[in-house]
């Protein structure tokens, strides 16, 4: 296996695993919706980031203004559907919301951007598909650093993760929501921003939510469940890299989520068939 | 309190539970954006008394709970639990909701349910220790819960799950118990379980708060009652309150029968 391969099979194993882990806890809250708000957030963000550079004339600023204008932006979002929910606003609504803010200041960052010539099509298009083939070091390592940091988290907060997800109206009672609510949007933008290089704001939520579904049907509790979707996530994007950059000559993001889609189809089937075959050995 | 306390909403550890009043409500008013439902309460409730929060449909009664939690934003007035506010003494109190929030096709066991009742007490990353599992094993004890401790959650009853939800309360080990409904739509072993818990609560010196529907055994299970129909219309014995011309004009000429 050669240099390149290797950092793109270990960059796709690093989203992989961090959308899997994570996105197990947010389709346990029902929220995966909210990863693919946290997403359109950043496109405002990296857009803006370029308009600064070109307009302080400071390329060495590039790299930094991207993830610092990336999270901020990211965070606003997401911080915009929790004000939304405290002030009456259902899940589903302040999602609504937040995603028609974002596209709107999007787009409309968008034109002037590239009206003054700072920003291409080549750069929204991997920033909306992902671009995993031409992974680096430099890329791969913030997923690396958030999967370390993500397993630290889930190690020390467990139960305390657990409690929040499974009843956020007792969280509040305990006086908790608001430290838990500030790690889950920091945690929601970190994992979306680092996992955008490989997958892409359109195949994000695909990688956030099919992992757990696979996995849901096959195991008891919550840490099970939380570990399988991060392995599972894990195993299949290394596979469709693999195969993508061998075997199959299409695009490494949409083959890790049709992968995942059909790994999810198997699954369903599978524990499907599995249930019938239980009824039937009961009737017997 | 300070700053860092107010951050991560500490309880203060200093509070008397040997204060005569449970929990004060005055002038509360509450209600979803800016329309008020329930319209200036005030009420007292003592220490180790069991007290029910009646009145029609509609009238308000779990706003009333809720903007008494905080879990909504009264539009003025104050609560106080044990001469203190809410944030102080939260690990004191307990709330048992009439529709919950909860999931009951989440991966997790019963066991896991009820020890989120000790969170309360523990620090953010909610570790149990053994005295905090004792108290789960004690909570699911009384509930009559003992032997489903490992069962999955989507396994359960509809009765199970209430006893479940009760047994999370009592593991929080309460002062203060707060329920919403509890009596509703539950079998008759539910029920004895509940009565005998609430007894047992009441001979410790504790609290009992309940929204209760049924008009016709607020005289036997409670001490006292608040008839609330938009507003605190009658409070007293449930004697005084049935008889009230305020429950007349509530529930009609409407004779309370037991169930």
């Amino acid at each position: 296996m050669d240099y390149n391969t290797f950092i793109v099979l270990t960059g796709l194993l690093s989203t992989g695993l961090l959308l899997g882990g994570f996105g197990a806890l947010v389709s346990l809250k029902g929220e995966n919706l909210t990863a693919d708000v946290a997403g359109h957030g950043v496109v405002s963000g990296v857009v803006g980031s370029q308009g600064l550079v070109a307009l302080l004339g400071a390329p060495w600023l590039a790299v930094p203004l991207l993830w610092a204008c990336g999270f901020a932006s990211s965070a606003l979002t997401l911080g915009f559907i929790f004000w939304a929910r405290a002030r009456g606003y259902s899940v589903g609504a302040g999602q609504a919301l937040a995603i028609a803010a974002a596209y709107g200041a999007s787009l409309v960052l968008l034109s002037v951007v590239q009206g003054y010539g700072a920003f291409s099509t080549k750069g929204l298009t991997t920033l909306l598909l992902g671009d995993a083939a031409t992974l680096t070091l430099a890329r791969i390592v913030p997923s690396l650093l958030a999967l370390i940091v993500g397993i630290l988290v889930f190690l020390v907060l467990r139960r305390g993760l657990l409690n929040w997800v499974l009843d956020p109206q007792s969280a509040v009672l305990h006086g908790r929501h608001r430290v838990i609510n500030l790690i889950w949007i920091v945690a929601t933008v970190a994992v979306v921003l680092t996992c955008l290089p490989a997958l892409g704001l359109t195949l994000l939520v695909g990688g956030l939510t099919l992992p757990a579904l696979i996995v849901r049907p096959w195991v008891q509790g919550f840490t099970g469940l939380v570990i399988g979707s991060a392995l599972v996530g894990g195993i299949l994007s290394v596979a469709a890299g693999w195969l993508s950059a061998g075997v199959l000559p299409v695009p490494t993001g949409a083959l890790v989520v049709v992968g995942l889609g059909v790994g999810w189809l198997t699954s369903f089937f599978a524990a499907r068939a599995l249930r019938v075959l239980r009824v039937r050995r009961a009737a017997a | 309190m300070n700053a860092l306390t107010s951050l991560f909403m500490m309880t203060d550890k200093t509070v008397s539970l040997t204060q005569e009043t449970a929990l004060g409500v005055y002038g509360l008013s509450a209600g979803y954006g800016a329309e008020n439902v329930v319209q200036d309460v005030t009420f007292e409730v003592r220490r180790g008394e069991r007290l029910a929060i009646i009145g029609p449909n509609g009238a308000g009664k779990s706003t009333l709970l809720k903007a008494i939690l905080g879990l909504i934003k009264p539009l003025k007035g104050s609560v106080q639990f044990l001469d203190r506010s809410f944030n102080a003494v939260r690990q004191h109190v307990a709330y048992v909701s009439q529709v919950d929030e909860i999931d009951w096709r989440f991966p997790g066991k019963v066991r896991d349910l009820v020890a989120m009742g000790r969170a309360v007490h523990l620090g953010l990353s909610g570790r149990l220790g053994t005295g905090d599992w004792r108290a789960v094993d004690r909570a699911l004890r009384a509930v009559n819960l003992a032997d489903l401790a490992e069962r999955r959650l989507s396994d359960l009853s509809g009765g199970q799950r209430r006893r479940v939800l009760l047994a999370r309360a009592l593991a929080q080990d309460p002062q203060i118990l707060i329920m919403d409904e509890p009596f509703q739509a539950i079998d008759e072993a539910t029920r004895a379980a509940l009565l005998e818990v609430l007894d047992d609560f009441q001979a410790e010196g504790k609290t009992a708060i309940i929204v209760h529907h049924n008009l016709g055994d607020v005289r036997a299970l409670f001490d006292r009652a608040v008839l609330i129909d938009g507003g605190v219309t009658a409070v007293g014995t449930p004697d005084t309150v049935l008889a009230s011309p305020a429950f007349t004009a509530a529930f009609g000429a409407l004779e309370p029968r037991a169930a």
